[in-house]
């Protein structure tokens, strides 16, 4: 057990050093953005009594460094300080949209596992069939065509010329839970697609070269079944690539789902970092930036967690 | 030889090829060859011969990317290559047993290993788990493994090669089969252990009564534990008799070569065509596939296609200038070097 602790606690070390790392970068680069931060907000044309009153809102006066410290403070404390735009505390302007944001990814990933772990079986276990080469075919056209072009073509096919679902995904109409998943369906399976393609293709290369292994042929000529040797021989010893790119998929999937909200006017976090780069909100970009790095870092946390779960030797030094 | 009838499995003609890139390759070539029951037959030949090939195919097995073009393997009067997966299934494992070359690679990692030989007793033997649970550690113990019981709980990393060499010996003694395939066992092992795993092997072939095939590189192993031989190159079987006689008496030149180049490594036949001809298919001759490295070689040989003729009781030759050749007794002086002694 001793061993599983340290393990965790190295980690969760590493992604705290990790994030404020991350922290530094974006307070310096929104830092660097040109000109000065109040003159951006109020416009070339604005008093310079207004500009020095905005400057002392915002601290401009202060040094830098000072200025980061009481910034990381406030995040770390909850206060996320004031949009500038909206004059409302941060918090409740991203939290409403990162719970939007983490229902559709919740719905695409939900989508995302039974299917990929699908078609990454089939396509390992029949790699011989002409069909599998069609459908592998299918998979490699899929990771090469970016998720706005699959968002933008399964909107003309489905909510223009069949109006089967609606064109916008505006989650605050939904009234029930089978109402928001068809509200959602369009945006979710545009995501899965994204997704599903590097998956299939990361898991099918794993699994084939499981079962061109020594102990898949043993299994097989021990006399088991098909299924016995892919689900429990096979199978186990071949999720490790496969998890690890699931992983990665969940990270971009908190990021890129910017472009897919755009699309779908979804009222998630991504939208919502476009309107306020849009309107240079720096609190609301600085926050949203730090939220993405932080989602990120935690999915790589769990990867490494879940392959150390799944390797047999950490397991039985944890024991 | 004795009459097919009696024998414990039966290869006939077995051909079989592997796709490289765009076309077929041949890897094994009209293959024959019978066993008897109780007897133990060695295969060997070089790495690439297609031994492993023709061994696994006693599986009514093909690894993917290849064809069984034609031939039959007849096994308890039914051909194994024509079985459907089902009754394949009833016979792997059960009848006819793999020991694998690599146990470290064929243990599934994940997996213990007590539950890897409990699945073997459970797909065979209609019984509890318990039961079969029980009977996991009699056979552990069958096999000489220290408190059997603690090494079931073991994953296969936890245990030393020679441990996991008896774990899959465990697994393939588990149904009393009449046939072990043994592919190459002991490579992956030292010296000594290498001894220990081969006179477990007779103590449980005595206790059993089965058939094996044991396929290897090793002539010195091959002369102690084999009763016939049979002698492959490039796909194609070229010699085959009785272990002393084959020694004695070596007809093919491939097998003189073979026998001679065991105390002194370096082969008589000399240089890079020792190397040379077995991964390059392409290469080799419509006739004798030895022909290119041969030192006996006539323009016919290269026309002419062998195949097994016989030349004494039980021994029988693929090469037509087998009495043409000297110094067949000058090659069986030297004595196979390397044997590990074992008691028999």
């Amino acid at each position: 057990m001793r061993y599983a602790l340290r393990l965790v606690v190295s980690r969760l070390g590493l992604a705290v050093i990790t994030l404020l790392a991350v922290s530094l970068v974006i307070f310096w680069t929104v830092e660097l953005l040109p000109g000065d931060p109040a003159t951006r907000i109020l416009g070339q044309d604005a008093t310079p009594e207004r500009v020095k009153v905005l400057r002392e809102e915002l601290n401009l006066d202060e040094p830098a460094l000072e200025r980061y410290t009481d910034w990381l403070g406030g995040m770390i404390r909850g206060d996320w300080g004031d949009s500038i735009v909206a004059e409302r505390p941060v918090t409740d302007y991203v939290l409403p949209r990162l719970e939007n944001t983490l229902i559709l990814a919740a719905y695409a990933l939900a989508l995302y596992i039974p299917l990929s772990l699908t078609l990454g079986i089939v396509t390992a276990v029949f790699r011989e069939s002409r069909f599998t080469v069609w459908l592998s075919a299918a998979v490699l056209v899929g990771t090469a065509v970016p998720e706005f072009v699959v968002g933008i073509l399964l909107l003309l096919t489905f909510a223009v010329t069949l109006p089967w679902f609606p064109p916008l995904a505006d989650i605050d109409q939904a009234q029930s839970l089978p109402d928001l998943l068809h509200m959602l369906f369009l945006p979710a399976v545009t995501l899965t697609l994204a997704m599903t393609a590097y998956a299939v293709r990361m898991m099918q290369s794993s699994l084939v070269s499981v079962l061109e292994s020594d102990y898949v042929r043993m299994a097989t000529l021990k006399g088991l079944s098909r299924r016995r040797v892919i689900l429990r021989h096979a199978l186990p010893n071949a999720l490790g690539p496969a998890l690890r790119v699931t992983v990665l998929n969940i990270a971009w999937l908190i990021g890129g789902v910017v472009l897919v909200e755009v699309i779908f006017t979804f009222p998630g976090i991504g939208q919502l970092l476009i309107d306020s780069i849009r309107n240079l909100d720096t609190p609301v970009i600085e926050a949203i930036a730090l939220i993405f790095a932080a989602v990120y870092i935690l999915a790589n946390l769990g990867a490494d967690l879940v392959a150390a779960g799944l390797n047999p030797r950490l397991r039985a030094r944890a024991r | 030889m004795s009459s097919p009838a009696e024998s414990v499995v039966e290869v006939d003609e077995l051909t079989v090829d592997f796709w490289e890139r765009d076309h077929w390759v041949n890897v094994v070539n009209k293959v024959s060859f019978s066993i008897e029951p109780g007897e133990t037959l060695g295969l060997v030949g070089e790495s690439g011969c297609g031994k492993s090939t023709t061994a696994f195919s006693l599986f009514g097995y093909r690894r993917p990317g290849s064809r069984v073009r034609s031939g039959a393997i007849r096994f308890d009067g039914r051909d194994l290559l024509r079985l459907k997966e089902r009754e394949l299934r009833s016979i792997r494992g059960a009848r006819i047993c793999l020991v694998p070359q690599n146990p470290a690679g064929s243990l599934t990692p994940s997996m213990r290993v007590g539950t890897q030989l409990v699945e073997t007793l459970k797909a065979h033997r209609a019984s509890t788990w318990r039961k079969a649970e029980k009977r996991a550690v009699e056979l552990f113990a069958q096999v000489g493994l220290p408190e059997p019981g603690e090494i079931a709980e073991r994953y296969p990393y936890e245990l030393s090669g020679g441990q996991q060499q008896r774990v899959v010996m465990a697994m393939a003694l588990a149904c009393s089969p009449s046939l072990l395939v043994l592919d190459e066992p002991t490579t992956a092992l030292d010296v000594t252990t290498q001894a220990r795993i081969l006179k477990l092997l007779f103590r449980l072939q005595g206790e059993h009564g089965m058939s094996m095939l044991y396929v290897t590189h090793n002539l010195g192993v091959v002369a102690q534990i084999c009763d016939r031989v049979a002698v492959m190159y490039a796909g194609e079987l070229v010699e085959i008799a009785p272990t002393v006689e084959l020694f004695e008496n070596p007809r093919h030149p491939y097998t003189r070569g073979l026998i001679a180049a065991v105390p002194r490594i370096s082969a008589p036949t000399g240089g890079d065509a020792t190397l040379r001809g077995l991964l390059r298919r392409e290469e080799l001759p419509d006739g004798c596939r030895f022909a290119p490295r041969c030192a006996y070689a006539q323009t016919d040989c290269f026309t002419n296609p062998q195949s097994l003729a016989p030349v004494a009781k039980d021994h029988r030759v693929a090469c037509w200038l087998w009495k043409s050749i000297p110094g067949a007794r000058r090659v069986a002086a030297e004595e196979p070097a390397q044997a590990t002694p074992v008691p028999r």
